[in-house]
């Protein structure tokens, strides 16, 4: 290398901009020549005398304002707008988790409620198909005496259930008959209240021992569990006087 | 982009190298008030071209468009001021010892007059190498020439400021004649 080609990479080589073998040639070169050494030097002592100056200048807060504000950057520093995003987020997260759980609770409400309405729209079904003209359905034992219902049920169905009659408190048993209700044949009792027709379904199921009343498409439905069994009262009589009967079964 | 959006990717790409953007406007214009200006506008145009930006280093593309903005502004002025007379600032074959060391003892007040002196072709990539730490390669983006000619304009950037802070060693007719050729204006 030639001390006019060694002139043109100096600066390169300070600045580590040259490749491999412009470095490895150049090397060779200032090792043999004192003048491009000597200009190495100073090159290198200026390089670090300029960045020793702390010659950078830095942006004034008015520049860096000034920027924001027409670009219309909210004030907030980045990390202000980082906090309150989080904020944001938390309280988005929070209200979300709240609707999830009122949600949650209006679900699990409905669906402890529902079986109900369901149960009192089948029972009432029942109650009208049961009376349906021609069907002659109402009753598969017709008796109002109690020793000659209850036995029927016997073999029929997989309980025996208590069987009563009202008639000196005017509500006469009228018969008894199968039906089937919520997927399993249960034991129907017929009673009479004047022309009004009291169905009472009788069938084994876990259930609250409090009293429901429902009111479907003009019946009223009284049902309640005990001992493991459940009792579903369906009439069109006044609710009044149903919940009497109701109160009669119960004894 | 929306808005909103828009701002946070250009706070994250280009608006950290405010300082950048400021440091060569003021290299530029020489006062802190034109160098104010000319950042500021400079990050509106930024701003207003962003949805043209390509994933480039943001820094660059920032100086890039200091430095155009730059030119436009001086148009005229620049064409009189790349007048400077490149063969009376050749450098001297060598330096000498005493030279080292008084270029290793320059006063930092010297050394950024002697920059500031310096022609805005030679001054730009000065700036670009040894305040900013860009490479030849950022440095001909942003200069939008070739990397040969960066390698020449630093070299011939460091030969005079050398020679300016010499000056004193060589005599005062020698600094007086650069002088006056720089400031031929």
């Amino acid at each position: 290398m030639q001390c006019q080609e060694s002139k043109k990479i100096l600066d390169a080589y300070v600045d580590h901009e040259v490749n491999l073998m412009q470095s490895v040639a150049l090397e060779e070169h200032l090792a043999e020549c004192a003048d491009c050494s000597k200009s190495l030097e100073g090159r290198r002592a200026l390089k670090n005398t300029i960045q020793d100056s702390n010659l950078r200048y830095t942006a004034p807060p008015e520049l860096v304002t000034g920027v924001r504000k027409s670009l219309r950057f909210p004030l907030e520093t980045t990390a202000d707008r980082r906090w309150q995003w989080f904020k944001a987020a938390f309280v988005g997260f929070a209200a979300a988790t709240a609707l999830c759980a009122v949600i949650a609770a209006v679900v699990v409400h409905q669906l402890r409620t529902r079986p109900d309405r369901q149960l009192a729209a089948l029972v009432v079904d029942e109650h009208i198909r049961s009376m349906l003209d021609g069907a002659n359905h109402l009753v598969d034992v017709p008796s109002s005496n109690q020793h000659v219902v209850k036995p029927w049920f016997n073999g029929r169905i997989n309980f025996s259930p208590k069987v009563t009659d009202f008639s000196d408190k005017g509500f006469p048993l009228a018969g008894g008959r199968l039906d089937y209700l919520e997927d399993q044949t249960v034991a129907a009792l017929v009673y009479k209240r004047y022309q009004h027709v009291i169905n009472v379904f009788i069938y084994p199921a876990a259930g609250s021992s409090g009293q429901n009343i429902y009111q479907e498409r003009g019946y009223n439905v009284i049902y309640w569990s005990r001992d493991g069994m459940q009792y579903c009262v369906v009439s069109d009589l006044n609710l009044t006087e149903l919940q009497q009967f109701a109160g009669m079964l119960k004894e | 982009m929306e808005y909103q959006e828009k701002l946070v990717q250009f706070e994250r790409l280009v608006l950290r190298h405010m300082d950048s953007a400021f440091n060569l406007a003021r290299w530029f214009t020489r006062n802190a008030d034109d160098a104010k200006d000319l950042a500021q506008e400079a990050f509106l145009r930024a701003f207003k071209a962003f949805d043209r930006f390509e994933g480039e280093d943001g820094r660059v593309w920032l100086l890039t468009i200091v430095r155009n903005l730059y030119y436009t502004s001086i148009s005229r002025k620049s064409q009189e001021q790349t007048s400077f007379d490149e063969e009376i600032h050749s450098a001297p074959e060598f330096c000498s010892s005493p030279e080292v060391l008084l270029l290793r003892n320059a006063d930092a007040q010297a050394v950024r007059q002697a920059l500031e002196e310096l022609p805005p072709q030679f001054r730009e990539p000065l700036v670009l190498r040894e305040l900013e730490g860009l490479s030849y390669k950022e440095i001909a983006t942003i200069m939008e020439m070739p990397l040969g000619t960066v390698m020449s304009r630093l070299a011939r950037a460091r030969d005079y400021l050398r020679q300016t802070l010499t000056a004193g060693f060589k005599g005062k007719t020698r600094q007086k004649e650069g002088h006056n050729a720089v400031s031929g204006k």
